[in-house]
């Protein structure tokens, strides 16, 4: 027992030192903790499934329905889906006065931004904290089919160019086999990005800390059941006279020399890439967001 | 037969520190006179019936008094060993190098060289045939040497060609073949190298206080192990002595090995048996080098119990991190 005691000894002292600090924090997050209250009563719908592409089954709708509201209330952010499949050329070609000129990336974005502000949607405040999922099935005239997430208050700050892209990316990866469950994770990755301090996603899950402790355990243990002691010491001349044979003859004669030539074929190849940013909309809001095609 | 003490009557023994004759009881150096007796089923100094002789069995322990025994007509005439090589380790220098090696290590259990069982430790004198050969070594083969460069887009070969010619002589001197089929032969090549600078010729003094056999089988049944050590070690010389080549392809090889002497000889080994949960362990100890052979003993339980310990401690680490990272 002493010998254990005196082997786990810095161990104890570490680990007892990041228990007493995690406990802390842990208490501190709870304190922290804020329930969030809809304070934004202009909005002029309470509905947040607008399936104008007819993607989802009504019992998919309302489920996502329920699962926004859950969500919602734990981030205190809106959370808006909306489907569509129409050309959106000619309308955000209307609103090029004001925001300038539009590509067909765009096209979903000054709709999301306009759909987001005409209803005043908001946690907080008309204008305010929301994210709006907007994915056109319709293909344009260039064959991509454009979607949109369209970031206000809070949530404009949170998402970086990089979470955006992260989010559009694994949430949309198979909508086109499966829209609910494509858009239901949507809503579970905001609700993570989102997520107040010590309520979103742990930084190492116990999926990975379990197998980790695990396997550093049965490395621990082989390292230290040690093996087996003792290896050949001996060489080919331990127990050769003299430490080295007797060399009665060593020629090595040159017969002749061969050439071969061979052209080295070369080949050459180019790539490219691009990026994106942030705006004002049409009614004069700032929003942030990105875009995905397929 | 038995070394008896001038001084004190006790049993002298051959002490591996001090490289002479030494009593125990008395602490008397040199001071040993050899008591011939002609018979072999009792002790020669207790008279009690001799455990544990076998046909093999040179010199052992009496079980009754303590006192080390010599059997006489296994040490004369064809079971006399040529060599002997004295223990120069002796068992408190080969309990501590047991104790270094496996002792600090995290599961080895407590019992592990404790003095009970360190009553089973034993010095033991193990035969071997030292074989002497010579080895002629004829070779001839193609070789080639490759040149690659480069003239703008072309690449450009340059193969070398050459007859490669060698004749060695090697002189094995005493290639050991261990003659005890109580010893495993992979442990016991494992033993080597011994000194062979230090070896004697045989004398019974360095027979007392350890344990000891003549030969288990002639020279001419060892001997196919020695040669087929002869004939890869040659193969491997030559091989030395062909290099700097990209390829090279054998025309002619022939290694002719013939047996010149071989020699009767005892080389110094400390076994150690130690059971555990019914598990043996064996270690054996170079008597002349302190060479360690054997495999760490591992309490299971003491392994479980520290790995989980780790691993539980891994786990509250993990989640401290992220109740911290939480808040930050």
């Amino acid at each position: 027992m002493k010998k254990y005691l005196g082997y786990f000894k810095i161990w104890f002292i570490v680990t007892g030192i990041f228990l007493v600090i995690g406990i802390g924090c842990k208490i501190y997050t709870s304190i922290q903790k804020v329930d969030f209250v809809r304070t934004n009563t202009e909005a002029t719908t309470t509905e947040r499934v607008f399936d104008y592409a007819d993607k989802m089954t009504d019992e998919e709708e309302e489920s996502l329905r329920q699962k926004i509201a859950v969500t919602e209330d734990a981030i205190g952010c809106d959370i808006i889906v909306v489907t569509l499949n129409e050309t959106l050329e000619e309308y955000a070609k209307s609103y090029e006065a004001q925001i300038g000129q539009v590509e067909p990336y765009q096209y979903t974005m000054v709709y999301a931004d306009n759909f987001y502000d005409e209803h005043k949607f908001g946690y907080n405040e008309p204008y305010g904290d929301g994210v709006l999922l907007l994915d056109n099935w319709y293909r344009e005239k260039d064959g991509r089919v454009y979607s949109w997430l369209c970031t206000t208050g809070k949530a404009e700050y949170e998402y970086s160019s990089e979470m955006i892209d992260s989010t559009l990316n694994l949430s949309l990866e198979n909508v086109e086999e499966n829209p609910y469950e494509a858009y239901s994770l949507f809503v579970d990755l905001v609700a993570i990005d989102l997520a107040q301090k010590g309520e979103g996603a742990p930084l190492i899950p116990a999926i990975f800390s379990f197998p980790l402790a695990l396997i550093a355990a049965v490395i621990f243990f082989f390292v230290n059941r040690g093996g087996k002691k003792g290896s050949k010491t001996i060489s080919t001349t331990t127990y050769v006279e003299g430490g080295k044979p007797e060399i009665l003859d060593r020629r090595d004669i040159f017969i002749n020399k061969t050439v071969t030539k061979r052209v080295i074929q070369t080949e050459s190849s180019s790539k490219s890439s691009g990026g994106g940013g942030s705006h004002v909309s049409a009614g004069g809001r700032s929003h942030g967001g990105g875009g995905h095609s397929r | 037969m038995i070394f008896k003490c001038k001084n004190c009557g006790g049993n002298s023994v051959y002490h591996p520190e001090k490289k002479r004759m030494w009593c125990p009881h008395c602490e008397s150096e040199d001071s040993e006179e050899l008591i011939e007796t002609e018979v072999m089923e009792n002790c020669s100094n207790c008279g009690a019936p001799l455990e544990g002789v076998t046909e093999h069995t040179s010199a052992l322990k009496c079980t009754h008094c303590g006192s080390y025994i010599i059997l006489k007509e296994r040490v004369e005439g064809k079971n006399r060993a040529d060599l002997i090589l004295p223990f120069a380790v002796s068992k408190e220098q080969a309990v501590e190098k047991l104790k270094e090696e496996f002792g600090k290590r995290l599961f080895t259990p407590d019992s592990f060289l404790s003095y009970s069982t360190l009553e089973l430790m034993e010095g033991s004198y193990v035969p071997f045939w030292l074989y002497d050969y010579r080895s002629d070594v004829d070779y001839e083969g193609r070789a080639t040497k490759v040149r690659v460069s480069r003239s703008g887009n072309t690449e450009i070969t340059e193969t070398s060609h050459y007859r490669v010619v060698r004749k060695l002589k090697i002189d094995f001197e005493r290639i050991p073949v261990d003659a005890s089929t109580r010893m495993e032969d992979d442990i016991m090549d494992l033993m080597e190298p011994y000194e062979y600078q230090a070896l004697l010729n045989f004398e019974e003094k360095y027979m007392s206080g350890f344990d000891g056999e003549i030969y288990n089988f002639e020279e001419e049944e060892g001997e196919e192990r020695a040669k087929q050590r002869a004939a890869r070690d040659s193969e491997q010389l030559l091989n030395s002595t062909i290099s700097g080549y990209s390829t090279n392809t054998t025309v002619h090889k022939n290694v002719s090995l013939r047996k010149e002497k071989a020699s009767f000889a005892l080389l110094p080994v400390w076994v150690y048996r130690y059971n555990f949960r019914g598990k043996e362990y064996i270690y054996h100890v170079n008597g002349q080098t302190g060479k360690i052979i054997g495999k760490t003993p591992t309490d299971k339980r003491k392994g479980f119990l520290y790995s989980a310990t780790l691993g539980a401690l891994i786990m509250v680490l993990c989640q401290c991190v992220n109740w911290i990272v939480g808040v930050l």
